[in-house]
């Protein structure tokens, strides 16, 4: 597994109430969006989980977003849920580039994605993999996913539990 | 008796007959012995032949007379074949003593594939007999009745006039002709018998090597392949890849006369290459050198190969501890010889991934066979060991003697980064290549040590750590990284550090690290409109036919030059630019929905929007993102201007054009193996490792490598040195080819390390040879007349084609290359059709 031997810590997100278990093996980027912010971890193959917020961040603008002119975009899962309590709707893309000659592997990419609202501001929370990573990664980017909690409640939350937060 | 298809060998490390003996005219001596004889004095002969021996007999005869003539017992018609029934059992009887006379010798022999035969022989319980020509075979017919053993005609059959041995089919005997081939009477030294005797235990070795169980049609090919490759008629051709040979073979002189004598001797190999029954005809086609797990003929190569046999592959982890017990009990009795041999072995790596699937216990495994200390404490501060230019690296020399290598990206090109250095972001990241170095003059010697790096940020990790398994017989070793550019930028610029260690084997215990210290500057902002002017300018400059235009400068250029400014004039390629977006940093994070900083947002064609925008590499310098579409990035960054030059551009082209008409590929199922073919066509073509249609590197080579296949390279990769080459690039930059090599996936690796010559459908560029292409594709088969009227223009006959007919060197392309071999059999079914257009367009039928 990845996060073998790794030392989690919980960061913070300022201005948001949330925070999430980050891995100090990986990047900790934090980066302003159109209409918003993201704060995103790296793993070393590409994969990556992030939080998104902001009032532009909603899950139809991002999926819009997705995909260009080499890549397509198809949601293949849909499924209305509960995120910390708050109702939520969590979606899987698969991205599929173009297999054109090119040092990249163009391996289909699954984007896994959950949008929420705290305090009526826009939240995405998820991750992005290698399709055929996904049996040996997938576990450890669920649990970053199921780490993110109301700042100081982190002990009492969890996905599917009650949260004050809705 | 097991039966197999006839071989014969003699290996390149002795001294042998160049001039293999052949039934020929008898001398006049023994003629005129041999009509003296009456036949109830011959009969009477035989007679004490049979009960007293040939030996006593010419001392009866012979005792009184000096030196005696021998005596005839050949047909004195046909001196290949014995007289008679009795005369040939009795040669039989005498061969088998020859051989285990020879067999004896071979022990001392001081080459280690002689030297093993004999003990592989004794250890594998293989027996040998001898291999003799019947009495009553056809007299002067090519091929001989043989029969097998030495007690009578039972299992014979029929083979080659110059079979020299036979190795049977469940690989537990050998059958060795031990008498001269043109005269029977003529006993072979037993130095020749004792090299056919090596010939067939090699075979016996390799197949016995390959697989549990009954061996494929294709190993049994390799096997005889091993076995004539080294035959004096044949080890004297070249092995450099010649273009004038047909498609039909191996495109190596030395190669594709070994596949001709196995296919015209071995009716199951030719009716399997003609049906192409389960793709040997590529197969074949692309073997071009011995290959093998046992190729030294060691009892203790077999009985390593065995160790495997017990275990699934990929082991279960829980198998794991017994698998390697079982591979360090049978590594145990190896000698130095056994382990270059393995070393040299792309099949013995290739079985070794397939047992075990991660880099660590394929490091351990390799560290096991090699008898290297695992996890061993780092040796303390090594001091720089004395010259020793012939001995193999050692650990504390590698430890010694390595640097750290630091390059990024600068959008056009890549920059060495050394200690204290600034650079820039691109797009919003750097995009680096962080590894080490050796710095003596050895290569690894094979030490199964690990690299790994990663970029900090004092003391924040801000490119994840990545480890790569340094080259066997490598010389540097590195690995991709990304940093993403922090929202703001410090005062001073970004400092970060680049940290590459050593691990051991073990992936885990880190022997040595260094770090290199740099500085990351924010890059100069731009609009949209900006980059949209500057794709202008760069569209206009590529279709300019000016003598300052890229067209025009190709039409200044060699012929494959011309053709590219040809089929860009003509609309066969389509070339536009790509030009970085001015919003980039946020582009692929909308577009991939988090950062990604290996990746920068383009723009193709002259406008910056969603519909012609796409994610791609830092460093791509070009595109072929669909059949005859090709996308260049000429403007290597967009505030400044700076372009790419127009050598590199031209480089680009050339390069990205063989894929923008590599049909083949585009109507592939764009496997690893279909890419990884383009690929190796594109970077043949483009020059980058030679000239294209010369196997040869002028003087000074100035980074040319030959095309000449070479046995005796080590593994992992093909043996040529340019395929080498070719293949090492993409190992190492294109990220499908390690894992798909290393695991052999979908017999990957198979096809790798024979590929070492393009095979491809439009290598020249040509619009003549694309319209040809599509003309053959849209047949459909209701006017054969007119298609093939069509077909006769391209070649000059009939009305001519719009692009005009076929140059000389396409119409060797259609000759030489498989790939219009398949295209016409796969679109012009029909089989009376397909033998003509063949026929018109010199395809080997």
């Amino acid at each position: 597994m990845i996060e073998s031997g790794a030392s989690w810590r919980r960061h913070r997100i300022a201005g948001l109430g949330l925070s999430f278990e980050v891995n100090p093996a990986w990047p900790l980027d934090t980066l302003p969006l159109d209409g918003g912010t993201i704060v995103s971890q790296r793993l070393p193959d590409g994969a990556g989980v992030f939080v998104r917020y902001g009032p532009g961040q909603t899950l139809d603008r991002f999926l819009a977003a997705l995909g260009d002119a080499l890549t397509t975009a198809t949601i293949v899962r849909d499924d209305v849920t509960r995120f910390l309590g708050a109702p939520a709707r969590r979606v899987t893309v698969r991205l599929d580039r173009r297999p054109i000659p090119g040092p990249s592997s163009d391996r289909p990419t699954l984007l896994r994605v959950t949008g929420f609202a705290v305090h009526g501001v826009p939240v995405l929370v998820g991750y992005r993999m290698r399709e055929d990573r996904a049996a040996e990664i997938e576990a450890t980017l669920e649990r970053v996913v199921g780490s993110v909690a109301p700042a100081g409640e982190e002990a009492a939350a969890g996905p599917g539990e009650p949260s004050p937060i809705a | 008796m097991e039966r197999a298809a006839q071989s014969s060998t003699r290996r390149r490390t002795r001294s042998v007959d160049p001039h293999p003996h052949r039934a020929g005219t008898p001398s006049a001596t023994q003629t005129e012995a041999a009509s003296d004889r009456t036949h109830g004095a011959r009969a009477g002969i035989v007679f004490l032949q049979q009960t007293l021996g040939n030996r006593g007999v010419q001392r009866l005869l012979f005792s009184a007379a000096g030196s005696p003539p021998p005596i005839q017992r050949a047909n004195p018609l046909d001196q290949r074949l014995p007289m008679d029934r009795a005369e040939a059992i009795s040669f039989a009887r005498q061969a088998k003593a020859d051989i285990d006379v020879a067999l004896a010798t071979l022990t001392a022999d001081p080459e280690p594939e002689r030297r093993n035969a004999a003990e592989f022989v004794a250890k594998e319980k293989v027996v040998t007999h001898a291999l003799t020509p019947r009495h009553d075979s056809p007299i002067g017919a090519p091929t001989i009745r043989f029969f097998p053993g030495e007690n009578d005609y039972t299992e014979s059959f029929t083979a080659d006039g110059a079979s020299t041995h036979f190795a049977g089919s469940r690989r537990k005997g050998i059958w060795v002709r031990a008498r001269q081939d043109a005269n029977v009477d003529e006993p072979l030294a037993a130095d020749e018998i004792a090299g056919r005797i090596v010939g067939a235990v090699s075979e016996i070795a390799f197949t016995r090597a390959a697989h549990p169980g009954a061996p494929a049609a294709f190993d049994l090919y390799r096997a005889r392949f091993e076995g004539l490759y080294f035959l004096p008629e044949f080890f004297g051709k070249s092995d450099a890849f010649d273009r004038s040979l047909d498609g039909k073979g191996p495109r190596t002189p030395h190669a594709r006369a070994v596949f001709e004598r196995i296919y015209a001797g071995d009716p199951a190999v030719k009716k399997a290459y003609d049906a192409d029954t389960a793709g040997i005809r590529e197969k074949i086609d692309t073997y071009t050198m011995p290959e093998g797990m046992n190729r030294i003929n060691s009892p203790r190569l077999q009985k390593l190969r065995a160790s495997f046999f017990a275990f699934s592959a990929p082991v279960a982890d829980a198998a794991y501890p017994a698998f390697k017990s079982a591979i360090k009990g049978a590594a145990a009795a190896l000698d130095d010889d056994d382990r270059k041999a393995i070393d040299a072995s792309n099949d013995w790596q290739r079985l070794i991934n397939e047992h075990v699937e991660d880099d660590e216990k394929r490091g351990e495994i390799r560290a096991v066979i090699a008898g290297q200390a695992i996890g061993a404490a780092p040796a303390p501060a090594p001091a720089p060991a004395a010259p020793k230019p012939a001995a193999p690296l050692t650990r504390d020399e590698f430890l010694a003697g390595w640097e750290p290598t630091v390059a990024v990206s600068s959008g056009g090109a890549t920059e060495v980064v050394v200690a204290g250095d600034k650079v820039k972001y691109v797009g919003g990241a750097l995009l680096m290549r962080v590894g080490a170095v050796l710095t003596g003059d050895k290569p690894n010697s094979g030490l199964v040590l690990f690299v790994r790096a990663q970029v900090l940020r004092d003391p924040d990790v801000v490119a994840p750590a990545k480890s790569e398994l340094f080259p066997a017989r490598g010389e540097d070793a590195s690995v991709q990284l990304a940093v993403q550019a922090p929202a703001v930028l410090p005062a001073g610029g970004d400092k970060l550090t680049a940290r590459v260690e050593i691990l051991d084997a073990d992936k885990a215990t880190v022997l040595d690290h260094k770090d290199v210290a740099f500085t990351a500057e924010a890059e100069a902002v731009f609009t949209k409109e900006k980059a949209e002017t500057e794709a202008t300018a760069d569209l206009a400059h590529f279709l300019d036919a000016s003598p300052a235009g890229i067209v025009g400068k190709l039409n200044a250029m060699g012929p494959q030059e011309k053709r590219l400014a040809e089929a860009m004039s003509k609309g066969v390629i389509d070339v536009q630019p790509m030009v970085m977006r001015h919003d980039s940093v946020a582009f692929v994070t909308a577009k991939k929905g988090a950062p990604d900083p290996s990746s920068v947002g383009y723009f193709k064609g002259t406008t910056e929007d969603d519909a012609h925008s796409f994610v791609d590499h830092t460093n791509t310098r070009g595109v072929t993102d669909d059949f005859q579409k090709i996308l260049v990035k000429r403007t290597t960054d967009v505030p400044s201007g700076a372009k790419m030059s127009d050598d590199d551009v031209i480089e680009v082209l050339v390069h990205e054009a063989v894929h923008a008409l590599d049909a083949p590929y585009w109507q592939s199922s764009f496997d690893p193996i279909d890419r990884y073919k383009t690929e190796f066509r594109a970077y043949w073509m483009d020059g980058s490792f030679g000239p294209p249609d010369k196997a040869i590197c002028p003087v000074p080579a100035k980074g040319c490598k030959p095309a000449v296949v070479d046995p005796t390279m080590p593994a992992p990769g093909p043996k040529s040195p340019r395929a080498r080459a070719i293949f090492q690039h993409l190992y190492e930059d294109y990220d499908y080819v390690k894992p798909a090599y290393d695991d052999n996936k979908d017999g990957f690796r198979d096809a790798v390390d024979q590929y070492v010559v393009p095979d491809g459908i439009n290598l020249l560029l040509s619009a003549r040879l694309e319209r040809l292409r599509k003309l053959i594709e849209d047949y459909d088969g209701t006017d054969f007349v007119a298609f093939r009227e069509a077909v006769l223009g391209f070649t000059g006959v009939g009305p001519a084609p719009v692009d005009g007919v076929l140059t000389a060197d396409e119409r060797a392309q259609i000759v030489g290359n498989r790939a219009w071999r398949d295209h016409v059999e796969a679109n012009v079914p029909n089989a009376g059709q397909q033998k003509t257009i063949k026929h018109d367009l010199g395809i080997a039928l």
